[in-house]
């Protein structure tokens, strides 16, 4: 089966992508396949809204597991089975924390064997110094990206009011890169993804 | 070669254990996250490099038409493809859309005399349909009655699934389906039929059906099993080349083979063609005629050149008035 996984830095909502792209594929109990940090494997079932409860916070390294969901997708005629990984988010430098360490090995392990790779950047935070604003790993994540192909970049949290400029910002930095503006929060763009995963798949 | 195959591996495996040692000192926290995407990206530019050769064997769907543009005459027939790619391509926008689309049902009946192409063209059906992605490998079966009908009772059912089998992801071609319904009443052909047309209505998604056979012949067949022509959409008819036509495709055949036409080895084949159609009417074999003449042509040049001490390049490459009969 081939795999989609959606990288991008901490706090930046791939979680919220995560869930809500499942649900708007019409998952309403996700199935959860968790390769944990310490090498296990865990295999859980939850509801939407306590999946959305559990998972998503505000502050970063929220998730530290590899979290796989399968999903169906429509590809040309028919539809085809596809895993969507879910990450941890990435950082500049080295952090002092070997979980967090280990768990961003293991995002790049699986970002490797991933036939998509879906760049999550939040755009209201786009030229601030803050923890998920855009920085050298996006670009280096870009450039990464558009080399090895199936990769575009997913301008997340659109619902915001500050988001519109920072989407230009985003279009100006990366010109050669598809980017599809998406709202985890309000569903929108999901079609976009949702075309261009049955493209490369 | 297994040398060549055991240094192959043994790159692979050194590459692999260098991957690893990355990721070891990334977790161990000697190399930053950034200096382990600066190897990645070096990484894959090697990866490009091998992937490229994979790539060209893939078919752009422009390459094919091309070649399909290069056929001659079929004019019917070419608009016919356009159609068809049009309809595919709206028919997913529609459903990117959300609008109701309906599934693509590409199955298709060939009517045409012999040598009019539709062999040719159903080859270039599935790898149009492959490069459109709407088949998954594009290939093409090509079965007649007696790899479809079975000798006892029960068997045709089996044979036929067997077929099918084989062709999933790609076209089954049924040359002279006519004669399916040929037999009788006690004729297992009919079981045939039956099993067919369960087999396109579970396949419908990764399989296209293509029957062929001659013009009068299919109506008829078609007419005696009335549920058959509503499920096949598509319906080409083939006509026949005009001898201007034929001449034509002479002519790209003979190029193909790098030989050339003398002026007046093409008058004379202009003659053949246009006595055997008022003798035999449009069942002379069309395009298939003017490859048989041609290959005759061919040998016949090859015995006149035989003895002859010295030959010319122009000698090796011409075909003359005697060499067609």
């Amino acid at each position: 089966m081939e795999s989609c996984i959606l990288m991008g830095k901490p706090n930046v909502g791939k979680t919220s992508f995560f869930l809500s792209f499942a649900s708007y594929l019409g998952v309403s109990k996700c199935q959860l396949l968790f390769r944990g940090v310490d090498g296990g494997i865990q295999r859980q079932a939850y509801g939407m809204d306590i999946a959305r409860k559990y998972f998503i916070s505000s502050s970063p390294f929220k998730t530290k597991d590899v979290c796989e969901i399968h999903l169906t997708i429509p590809v040309y005629k028919g539809t085809q089975e596809l895993k969507l990984l879910d990450t941890g988010g990435l950082m500049d430098g080295i952090h002092k924390d070997p979980h967090v360490r280990k768990s961003m090995a293991m995002s790049l392990q699986s970002m490797e064997q991933a036939k998509i790779l879906l760049h999550v950047m939040d755009t209201s935070n786009v030229s601030s110094n803050q923890i998920n604003s855009i920085s050298h790993i996006d670009d280096q994540l870009n450039q990464y990206g558009r080399k090895r192909g199936g990769y575009c970049i997913l301008a997340n949290k659109m619902d915001l009011e500050e988001s519109k400029e920072g989407l230009n910002q985003l279009q100006r930095r990366y010109p050669d890169t598809y980017i599809i503006p998406v709202s985890a929060v309000t569903q929108a763009g999901f079609k976009e993804v949702k075309m261009f995963v049955g493209r490369n798949i | 070669m297994t040398k060549k195959i055991d240094s192959i591996n043994n790159n692979n495996y050194c590459k692999n254990e260098d991957v690893k040692g990355k990721y070891n000192s990334f977790e161990k926290g000697n190399i930053s996250t950034n200096e382990f995407f600066d190897y990645l990206i070096l990484q894959s530019k090697d990866l490009q490099g091998e992937s490229k050769d994979t790539k060209s064997n893939e078919e752009s769907i422009e390459e094919i038409l091309i070649s399909l543009e290069a056929l001659i005459g079929l004019e019917k027939v070419k608009s016919l493809v356009e159609e068809i790619l049009a309809y595919t391509d709206i028919q997913r926008k529609r459903k990117a859309e959300g609008l109701n689309a309906d599934s693509l049902v590409l199955h298709m009946i060939f009517k045409g005399n012999p040598g009019t192409g539709k062999t040719t063209v159903a080859r270039l059906m599935g790898r149009v349909f492959r490069a459109k992605g709407v088949l998954s490998s594009g290939h093409m079966i090509e079965v007649e009655r007696a790899d479809l009908v079975g000798e006892y009772i029960g068997h045709t059912a089996l044979r036929v699934r067997e077929q099918v089998k084989h062709a999933l992801g790609g076209i089954l071609f049924i040359d002279e389906a006519y004669s399916l319904a040929r037999g009788g009443e006690k004729d297992f052909g009919k079981e045939a039929i039956d099993a067919l047309v369960k087999a396109m209505e579970d396949h419908k998604n990764n399989l296209v059906l293509i029957l062929a056979g001659y013009q009068e012949e299919m109506e008829n067949f078609l007419k005696i099993n009335p549920g058959l022509r509503s499920r096949f959409p598509i319906h080409m008819e083939f006509e026949d080349y005009s001898i201007e036509e034929l001449v034509e495709i002479a002519d790209s055949m003979v190029s193909e083979r790098e030989y050339t036409l003398s002026l007046s080895a093409r008058a004379k084949l202009y003659q053949i063609l246009s006595q055997k159609r008022i003798r035999e009417g449009v069942h002379s074999g069309n395009a298939r005629l003017v490859r048989n003449l041609i290959e005759g042509a061919i040998r016949r040049h090859a015995v006149r050149l035989k003895d002859k001490s010295k030959c010319t390049r122009d000698d090796l490459m011409t075909l003359m008035r005697e060499d067609f009969k």
